[in-house]
């Protein structure tokens, strides 16, 4: 039975704004927020990773601590707009982000994270048309009750096989059994052929420990990297020998040492200062010398 | 004169965990918590209906009757249509 009310203007024990919300349920409310802006702007996005995923194709719990989401790239600039005029602040460029530079990180004081993906890595020759093959043959998943575009089960794998593939783990990654390993014969041939149609051969290879066959280009060179233990510099520098042209190799290299706020304002604990940046580039620049140091040191 | 018609709003979002509604008005929020009778208030209101039957619908849950609990369900409802999580048709 309800409780008496007491002339406060509401249920101060039943409906709270400041009561924390577990992430799992931010990370879905995340989801269903862009869901909202996107559809006020006529963007269409698919919804990746986390909840957006079929249960039977996660292995591991976990629902990320971020709302993942894969923007048709045309309308990428129109949905940052979106995200920008209801309260989302980004925290990370695209160019910033990652060697890859495929993903903004935006941040809402009720949702927390999203990342926001222009692309997605190993499906980055061609984004628009790598989009338009997941779009194509999406799915529809309800995420806090409004209707979100996934790929199909197969596009789910794929996503979850090429994220597998950059993400170092101590053995085998946990999603690469449900969507590779244990999967039959006739879907690992489908998966091949999605990973053909959108651009993503290597970066499969690299996930399912066939990198092998593509040794000595630079694609494979830079999954390389992913596929065993080495450093940010590794990282780096097959970025840069991936990169197409001088000047897209000059950018990886001068973003190379970028400071995320973000991170930095959470190893930190309060909002960077203009020194606090400064430092922490100056701190990454001798990381990158001791990097090279000890490759000269291992040489 | 007729009960009023309740409705989740188009622009609600919601999740349940462990018995408790997360609950809110998409795309800027935030949350709201709703736990206990609030929980048990909001899955009456998600079905739809006249006011009066939502008011019924939380008495049967609650085991009890729907003079004893009218107003202050009335009362929240009213609440999380100012929220913009639920709507009066």
């Amino acid at each position: 039975m309800l409780p008496p009310r007491t002339g406060a203007p509401t249920y101060s024990g039943l409906v709270s704004e400041g009561q924390a919300v577990p992430l799992r349920v931010r990370v879905e409310l995340a989801h269903a927020a862009v869901q909202r802006l996107a559809d006020s702007c006529g963007v269409d996005v698919l919804h990746i990773k986390g909840p957006a995923v079929d249960p039977g194709l996660r292995r591991h719990e976990s629902s990320g601590s971020d709302a993942d989401v894969l923007v048709r790239p045309d309308g990428v600039d129109r949905l940052m707009a979106a995200l920008a005029a209801h309260g989302w602040r980004v925290e990370t460029t695209f160019e910033a982000g990652s060697a890859f530079d495929h993903a903004a990180n935006l941040y809402h004081p009720s949702w927390g994270l999203v990342d926001v993906h222009r692309l997605y890595p190993g499906m980055d020759h061609e984004p628009a048309a790598a989009f338009e093959v997941l779009w194509a043959e999406r799915g529809a998943r309800p995420l806090a009750h409004v209707a979100c575009a996934v790929p199909s089960p197969l596009g789910q794998s794929l996503v979850l096989l090429l994220h597998a593939a950059r993400t170092r783990t101590a053995g085998e990654h946990p999603d690469i059994a449900p969507n590779w390993t244990e999967r039959t014969a006739a879907d690992r041939d489908a998966l091949r052929a999605l990973a053909e149609r959108t651009g993503a051969t290597v970066a499969l290879a690299a996930a399912i420990g066939e990198l092998a066959r593509h040794a000595g280009t630079p694609e494979a060179a830079l999954w390389e990297v992913f596929a065993r233990e080495d450093d940010r510099l590794g990282e780096w520098r097959a970025r840069w020998r991936a990169a197409r042209g001088p000047a897209a190799k000059v950018s990886v290299a001068v973003r190379s040492l970028g400071v995320n706020r973000y991170y930095l304002r959470q190893r930190l604990g309060h909002e960077p200062t203009g020194s606090d940046v400064a430092a922490e580039f100056v701190r990454r620049l001798r990381t990158g010398v001791g990097a090279v140091a000890g490759r000269m040191v291992r040489r | 004169m007729t009960a009023p018609g309740v409705e989740v709003s188009a622009a609600a979002g919601w999740v349940e965990v462990d018995g408790v509604v997360y609950a809110a008005a998409l795309p800027d929020g935030p949350p709201l918590v709703l736990h206990g009778p609030g929980a048990l208030v909001w899955r009456a209101a998600v079905p739809g209906g006249t006011l009066t039957e939502v008011v019924a619908r939380v008495a049967a849950a609650a085991e009890t009757s729907a003079e004893v609990v009218a107003d202050d369900v009335t009362r929240f409802v009213d609440d999380l249509v100012a929220a913009g999580v639920l709507t009066y048709a």
